[in-house]
């Protein structure tokens, strides 16, 4: 059985993107396996496991972006929290936007989480952290639907 | 008896002399039908009145005739007088004029006017005469009293008062004619004191003193009263129409009046606007325009109204243009404000997307100390350094401006906050990076303020004492007061270098700072302390501090003390 935990990373900025690859990577313990995709169409693809993305398993939980282009962060919420196998995938929000009515909106659609995007790498690093220990020692995450 | 029914006489003759030569001045000077057809029948009344005093007993029947003619003239004329005003159909009016010309012809025609014994003939004669004038008068009385409904008091008074003199003059005639043979003296005082009072009626219809008019026109000058007041309390331009309008017509018993304004678009109607308006008055009111159709009977006794009127419009142009004012000076004040939050929103977008690049950057400078750390010399790591510390500061501006862009827009809820505990709080913080300097927190009230805005303020006035003192062991003080009218005010005050006088209120703009280029802080943390309390409605100042230093003093208005009334507690909550 492979241990690793599956990360899709949803991400349009580049930097963003390497940042939270590179906190992912130093965080010790359990590895994860990571995927990056770049806007939101390509999440759900990557999620429905459609197009070049057929063959690639869905992964145990998701990090996303809300500003991306194509579909917003929040429309793959929006999708995803509505399909009766999908949901059950837990989804952080990892967005720079810290106004109340983003938080609300994204919790209205049912992310599990909503961190704050902190692009000082040590604290970004901190936070992934937390999350990771969150959701691999404190909590159980479901088996990924297949 | 025969004195005083000589007396009444002479009385009511010199009454319809003085009607006659009223009307022929205002026929005169009108020139309208109505006012003329008004002179034709005085002018008829008073050769009657006249001729009948001064003709001889003996005189020519072609003269007695004649007179006799006068008199039928005289409900004739009346009668057209009534007709002027279109409210007598024409069908009638002609009738009228026949049967008239008729009765002069069959007057003329009389081979004699028996004094004595009546034969038949002349029974029938008198009959028709008398059931003509009788039903001429009657006509222009019921026709009159009838209009009068929908007039203005004035006007419907003075047309009553016509209508009822012409029904005096009617029962007089009657009375007149058919004197029973015994009781002559009383019989005639009676006629003549009929007369006298149908005279005085005319007199008062046509030119009712000014008392009377006055207190006539109680019921519109109330009317004007009320619409004033109505007018001061209108806000919105649409008010102002209905309110005045109704109150216009009624003033001159219009039957429509109307609005336009400057580009002769129709703003308002009341009543029934008629498609051609030859008739109508305009009436500047204001930036706009009232214009009414008078009733057909207010060129002849509305003339007072009109004045009435004037004044009425004149309330109402105050009305528009006071509305007009407020709502220019509404409008430029949401102007302001949207621009105002529009340039908040862009400094907060713009502030949020310089960040982002901005903290990827310092985030590389990380990774490049990660990653070759080892491997920098002296040289690229003081530029590696300068980079991080220009990165850092641009990036605590940028979180500055933010912060001010939120002031007043976000965490506006109030609460009690207990400032003693909030400003030791921040005393300790400060403390433990100034760890030279003193500050003592005095007693502080708890006011009603947001606790996050709160604890800014004294983070940006306390890190400011201490970094700007001018020395590491600066004294630094917060104490409150009670200002005027109980008002809250809050000083901090150090013994530091101070501020001079010409800066003082420089300190509060956004950016502006005293110190040098490179040394710590933004120069935004005053210009937020001010919005903060701003949005709370007070007052922030400096001014110089007993010991020479500064002293920022914050006064807030009594509303923020907790224990204020409880009124003024709600309307801060």
């Amino acid at each position: 059985m492979n241990d690793a935990i599956r990360v899709l990373v949803a991400e349009d900025n580049e930097d963003h993107l390497f940042f939270i690859v590179r906190a992912l990577r130093e965080v010790s313990g359990v590895g994860f396996e990571i995927d990056a995709v770049r806007d939101g169409e390509e999440a759900l693809d990557f999620v429905h496991r459609r197009g070049r993305f057929a063959d690639r398993p869905r992964p145990h939980m998701i990090l996303l972006d809300i500003k991306m282009p194509k579909i917003s962060g929040l429309e793959v919420l929006k999708d995803l929290k509505q399909h009766p196998e999908l949901r059950q995938i837990p989804i952080t929000v990892l967005s720079s936007s810290d106004r109340a009515e983003d938080i609300d909106e994204a919790y209205r659609l049912g992310t599990n989480t909503y961190l704050v995007k902190n692009m000082d790498i040590e604290g970004l690093k901190r936070d992934l952290a937390d999350a990771k220990e969150y959701w691999t020692e404190t909590a159980r995450l479901p088996r990924p639907p297949q | 008896m025969s004195q005083a029914v000589e007396l009444a006489r002479w009385v009511s003759t010199g009454l319809f002399v003085a009607l006659a030569i009223g009307t022929g001045y205002r026929a005169w000077r009108r020139r309208r039908p109505s006012a003329v057809w008004a002179f034709v029948t005085f002018g008829a009344l008073a050769l009657v009145s006249v001729l009948g005093r001064v003709l001889p007993a003996d005189a020519p029947l072609l003269v007695e005739k004649a007179n006799i003619v006068l008199l039928l003239a005289f409900a004739w004329a009346l009668f057209r007088f009534a007709a002027s005003f279109g409210r007598i159909a024409p069908r009638w009016v002609r009738i009228g004029d026949l049967v008239t010309f008729g009765l002069a012809v069959w007057t003329l025609l009389l081979p004699e006017l028996p004094t004595d014994s009546r034969p038949a003939w002349f029974e029938t004669w008198l009959t028709a005469f008398v059931v003509t004038w009788v039903g001429l008068v009657t006509a222009v009385g019921v026709s009159l009293w009838r209009a009068g409904r929908t007039e203005p008091t004035v006007a419907r008074r003075r047309m009553r008062l016509l209508g009822s003199g012409a029904f005096a003059m009617g029962i007089a005639l009657i009375g007149a004619a058919y004197a029973p043979d015994g009781s002559a003296e009383p019989w005639s005082l009676a006629v003549q004191l009929l007369a006298v009072a149908s005279a005085v009626a005319f007199v008062l219809g046509l030119a009712p003193p000014p008392t009377l008019r006055i207190a006539w026109r109680q019921p519109e000058e109330r009317k004007l009263y009320t619409s004033a007041i109505k007018l001061l309390s209108a806000t919105h331009r649409d008010e102002v129409a209905p309110l005045v309008l109704p109150d216009v017509a009624a003033v001159v018993g219009a039957e429509a009046a109307w609005v336009l304004d400057a580009d002769g678009e129709l703003l308002a109607t009341h009543g029934d606007r008629p498609g051609s308006v030859d008739q109508a008055m305009s009436v500047p009111a204001g930036p706009h325009t009232i214009h009414v159709r008078p009733s057909r009977y207010a060129p002849f006794f509305g003339d007072e109204e009109q004045r009435l009127l004037r004044r009425l419009t004149l309330l109402a142009g105050l009305a528009f243009e006071r509305i007009e004012a407020v709502e220019r000076e509404r409008e430029a004040r949401a102007e302001a404000e949207a621009a105002n939050e529009e340039l908040e929103a862009f400094v907060y977008s713009a502030s949020h997307d310089l960040k982002s690049p901005l903290i990827a950057m310092l985030g590389y400078l990380g990774v490049v100390d990660q990653e070759y750390g080892e491997t920098i010399d002296e040289r690229l790591a003081w530029y590696l350094e300068r980079m991080r510390v220009n990165g850092a500061y641009m990036r605590a501006l940028i979180d500055d401006l933010l912060e001010l862009s939120r002031v007043g827009r976000v965490d506006t809820d109030v609460t009690a906050v207990p400032l003693g505990e909030v400003a030791t709080e921040v005393a300790d913080e400060i403390g433990a990076r100034y760890p030279e300097a003193t500050i003592k927190v005095g007693e502080l009230p708890v006011i009603w303020l947001n606790d996050v805005r709160a604890r800014q303020l004294f983070t940006n006035l306390l890190e400011n004492a201490c970094r700007y003192g001018g020395r590491p062991d600066v004294r630094v003080a917060v104490r409150a007061d009670r200002g005027p009218h109980g008002a809250v005010v809050i000083a901090v005050e150090d013994d530091g270098q101070g501020i001079p006088a010409e800066y003082r209120d420089r300190v509060f703009g956004v950016f502006e700072r005293l110190a040098p280029e490179d040394s710590p802080g933004t120069g935004i943390g005053l210009a937020i302390c001010a919005k903060i309390v701003e949005a709370a409605d007070g007052d922030i100042h400096v001014e110089e501090g007993a010991a020479g230093g500064a002293r920022v003093v914050v006064t807030l208005p009594p509303s923020a003390h907790v224990d204020a009334p409880a009124q003024e507690m709600e309307v801060r909550s």
